[in-house]
């Protein structure tokens, strides 16, 4: 590709290449340098499960607002369940002056939480292992059960899922599957993906796969979808530029482990996905997109600070009470065990990904920063 | 990257050709005398043309008298093409009453800003004596300095105390000064002397009168009304001398404004009023917008003055450049890598790629096409119409479209084979040799201009024929269209035409010859075309009506090779 422009290194996938890919069809139109192929990510969540009666056997959890009316005497509960009142049982449920429930869960009544009791869940195998204890567990987690993944294959890692899985805000077609399309669609913070360094889009032991949070505004077709083979400039913050190696076997794109970081704007929480010890598997479509698995050990902390910014108030809407959330994912963590307490302090996650096929546009200053290091 | 460079050369013969062309007088013909003397072929000239302005040129009139700042809120009358253009159109037009009021109404809104407290200062620059009430003198002074630059000419000692009594007797109606200068602008603003460029001839009889020059070839050259300093070198009298019009072509020549009257010329030849009405059926294109559509055509007119002008290519070269321009909506539609977030950056498509040529580009294949599939027809009568000037026959009226437009047929997978199927009918066959071998070239991007392999899953066959040359692709027949003498005659009368507001009289038949001609032998350099009428006695010509060739549109059966007649 001949570019009048200052030098840029540019990935994006076709239409032309994904048929050479899927259908052998020769292609004449290649497009960028034919060795890197972009996406764009229209969904990058939790990777949702059926909350199925068989993995919700007691139900979904109860929202703050009525596990505090439960706890109250018949008249008070009466009186607060009101409409008219509706003003100041918010004032009062997970607050107590300064503090909130979620920002300080520990000091809150902990009303537990139901977790996810299904055998089969999302994920990926992070720790080469089958289900673990304590004195089994892998070097750097901690002991563990595993799910079966949905095609059947063993030793998936997602206590991210155990632990939320019965909650409105983290089930199938629950808050976060109609949230993070919505935000990645309207232009709150965005998601790309780039596959380079391919030789052969079926089998390539050597390849470099980057995750970028992006800027800039999204454009959506008249339908209101992201439009396919849009660019999108990476972010300048090189801490939202994850890079690691990959090989692609069949057609699936597997990578290394890499540290995944990427900029979260969803409604009210601002923050990150800091996801440890990360890996792909995906898949390239027919259509030219990419759809898979981001394994890895969500950093608790990080996964805390969202809870935090979602605040009370997402806890009453969706389903759940901070501290019960709060020491169940504590309870649930299986990675990254802290060294002096040997408490693990990341939980084995599983995000969702799927991506339209989008260009990839690296800026200059990026591109000199990376070759000085 | 060979095309670029051979452009690159042939800029640089084109410039040395015109930089001599300045020296010597910047008329140089391609008879030139033995005593270094420029020999023209005499023409006679037409009539002299009473024109409506363009919407596009109204508003410019207006930046350029009142500024940038005052709006112009309204919508105009719709123009009308003639013979091929608007600009041809706008001679034949009049304003409907309906478009009178509209006028109307602008134009007293913007005589309303004009006096505004906001603009009073720079516009009226004059204060009266009392703003309660009329002040000759002031009226005088701003009737006469925005009246010369609204009518393209001083006004008459008649005309202008008309104005400033209109002043005066508003003035004292309306009980403000400021009022009644607001009353009398907005007068000046719907007149016949603003609304349409009305040209008359010398008192010779043979060419224009000065003003007259003026508008014709501000109009031309920068499609916009003539500047204070052209109006007053008409005033002067420079531009009866060759020195004196020599002196103003190059002032406009080398403005950076030359550019507007370059995308003015080819959005009227490349039919871009179209765009304001192109549409598409969202869900088969999904990436098409208003944004894309305004891009495409935009895209188009960079990529022409960028090669014209910028690069002083060979107008031939529109066929085949590989050089455009690209924005992010355009982007996601040619599937190309944008970096620039917001605005235009250029762009070079690879030598492998299927597209080289405005031809290959949304602003056509996408502007002719219907609003869910594409059209092999469309396209070929637009390459056919627009840029070789042959007209191709309406339909009968009782032809059954249903083969052509069902996209679905589990028979006639691509648009080949339904035209083929289509073409059986002996009525349809006629028109369809002409069009569809050229637009079935370009079968290969869709309704959009999305590039495609294939259609229904059947590869797209995009080889054929025009003037017994043979090409496989798209790129190829833009390299057989720089080849095509109808090419260049065609866009040579359009420019004439465009200039003067009119179709070609008998006597400019020889004139067009050799303004062919130079063109050619001037490597095809579009601003030295320009340059070239801009400078000629044939442009200026006025004369009887005469017998006006009505159309420079040629039947292209009479044209067809015998190989074309026979497919």
């Amino acid at each position: 590709m001949k570019v009048l422009r200052r030098e840029l290194h540019v990935g994006g996938f076709t239409a032309g290449s994904m048929a050479l890919l899927l259908i052998s069809t020769p292609v004449a139109y290649a497009q960028a340098d034919g060795r890197t192929f972009g996406f764009l990510a229209w969904d990058f969540n939790y990777a949702s499960a059926e909350a199925t009666p068989e993995a919700c056997p007691d139900g979904l959890n109860t929202g703050a607002r009525e596990l505090y009316l439960e706890d109250l005497p018949d008249a008070e509960r009466e009186r607060l369940a009101a409409p008219e009142n509706g003003r100041e049982l918010g004032q009062l449920v997970g607050r107590r002056g300064n503090l909130n429930a979620c920002s300080n869960p520990t000091e809150f009544k902990n009303y537990g939480l139901k977790t996810y009791q299904s055998k089969v869940h999302h994920g990926l195998n992070l720790d080469g292992m089958g289900t673990t204890t304590a004195k089994t567990a892998a070097p750097n987690t901690c002991g563990h059960p595993n799910f079966t993944g949905f095609d059947g294959e063993p030793g998936i890692d997602n206590q991210m899922g155990r632990a939320v899985g019965c909650t409105r805000a983290y089930m199938a077609g629950g808050d976060f599957d109609n949230t993070t399309p919505a935000t990645l669609k309207d232009g709150s913070y965005s998601v790309l993906i780039e596959l380079s360094d391919v030789d052969d889009k079926l089998n390539d032991d050597d390849i470099t796969v980057g995750f970028y949070s992006g800027t800039g505004s999204v454009m959506l077709d008249p339908a209101g979808e992201i439009l396919r083979y849009q660019s999108l400039t990476v972010h300048p913050d090189q801490r939202f530029h994850n890079v690691t190696k990959g090989k692609i076997v069949n057609g699936v794109v597997t990578t290394e482990p890499f540290d995944l970081h990427l900029e979260v704007h969803q409604q009210v929480i601002h923050s990150e996905h800091w996801i440890r010890d990360a890996r792909f598997k995906g898949e390239l479509l027919a259509d030219g997109g990419l759809k898979g698995i981001v394994g890895g050990y969500y950093d608790l902390e990080q996964r805390w600070e969202h809870v935090v910014h979602a605040s009370v108030i997402t806890s009453i809407l969706t389903g759940y009470n901070c501290p019960g959330l709060y020491q169940t994912l504590n309870d649930f963590a299986d990675g990254f065990p802290d060294p002096e307490t040997g408490k693990c302090t990341a939980i084995s996650s599983a995000m969702r990904v799927g991506a339209i096929p989008a260009f990839v546009i690296h800026t200059p200053a990026e591109t000199e920063t990376a070759q000085a290091e | 990257m060979i095309a670029f460079q051979n452009i690159k050369r042939i800029s640089v013969a084109a410039i040395a050709a015109i930089t001599a062309c300045t020296v010597v007088g910047c008329a140089v013909p391609s008879d030139t005398a033995k005593d270094g003397a420029v020999v023209e072929v005499a023409t006679d000239g037409g009539p002299p043309t009473v024109r409506r302005l363009t919407a596009e040129q109204y508003r410019q009139s207006i930046a350029d008298i009142f500024g940038e700042d005052i709006t112009v809120a309204g919508r105009f009358e719709p123009d009308v093409r003639a013979e091929g253009l608007i600009a041809v159109g706008t001679a034949q037009v009049t304003v409907t009453p309906s478009g009178f009021e509209q006028y109307n109404s602008i134009g007293r809104n913007i005589a309303a800003q004009t006096v505004s407290e906001e603009h009073r200062d720079r516009l009226v620059q004059c204060v009266p004596a009392s703003i309660g009430e009329a002040d000759d003198v002031c009226a005088r002074e701003v009737l006469g300095r925005i009246g010369q630059l609204l009518y393209r000419r001083s006004l008459t000692d008649r005309e202008l105390d008309t104005q400033v009594a209109v002043a005066r007797a508003a003035t004292a109606e309306l009980d403000g000064f400021y009022e009644g200068l607001e009353f009398a602008l907005a007068g000046l603003l719907v007149a016949p002397e603003f609304l349409f460029r009305v040209e008359t001839a010398a008192p010779n009889g043979r060419e224009l009168e000065a003003y007259s020059k003026a508008t014709r070839l501000s109009f031309f050259l920068w499609n916009a009304p003539p500047d204070a300093e052209l109006l007053d070198a008409a005033a002067r009298g420079d531009l009866d001398t060759s020195d004196g019009l020599t002196a103003q072509v190059e002032r406009l020549m080398t403005s950076p404004r030359v550019t507007d009257g370059v995308r003015a010329f080819f959005a009227d030849m490349l039919g871009f009023e179209e765009f304001d009405e192109l549409a598409k059926d969202s869900t088969i294109y999904p990436a098409f917008s208003l944004k894309v559509a305004n891009d495409a055509r935009e895209q188009a007119l960079r990529t022409i003055t960028h090669h014209l002008i910028d690069l002083q290519g060979d107008y031939r070269g529109l066929f085949t450049t590989r050089q455009t321009f690209m924005t992010r909506a355009l982007g996601a539609v040619y599937r190309v890598p944008v970096a620039t977030e917001n605005g235009w950056e250029p762009y070079e498509f690879a030598p492998d790629d299927p597209r080289a040529g405005i031809v290959t580009q949304i602003g056509f294949v996408g502007l002719h096409s219907h609003p869910g599939r594409s059209s092999a027809t469309l396209r070929g009568m637009a390459v056919r119409e627009l840029l070789m000037c042959q007209k191709v026959p309406l339909p009968p009226n009782d032809v059954d479209f249903s083969v052509v437009q069902n996209t679905d047929n589990p028979v006639y997978k691509t648009a080949r084979e339904r035209l083929t199927a289509h073409r059986s009918e002996p009525m349809c066959a006629g028109c369809h040799k002409i069009t569809d071998p050229i637009g079935l070239a370009l079968e290969k991007f869709d309704g959009l201009g999305q590039f495609r392999e294939t259609e229904n899953g059947v590869a797209i066959d995009t080889s054929g024929e025009l003037e017994g040359k043979s090409f496989r692709n798209a790129v190829e027949l833009g390299e057989v269209l720089s080849g095509v003498s109808a090419t260049v005659s065609c866009v040579v009368d359009n420019v004439y035409r465009y200039a003067v507001g009119r179709m070609l009289a008998p006597s400019e038949t020889a004139w067009r010859t050799q303004l062919i001609a130079d063109f050619a032998e001037n490597g095809y350099n579009f601003t030295y075309m320009l340059r070239r009428i801009a400078l000629s006695p044939a442009f200026y010509r006025v004369g009887e009506a005469g017998e006006i060739q009505h159309t420079n549109m040629r039947h292209p059966a009479t044209e067809l090779t015998p190989q074309e007649n026979r497919s």
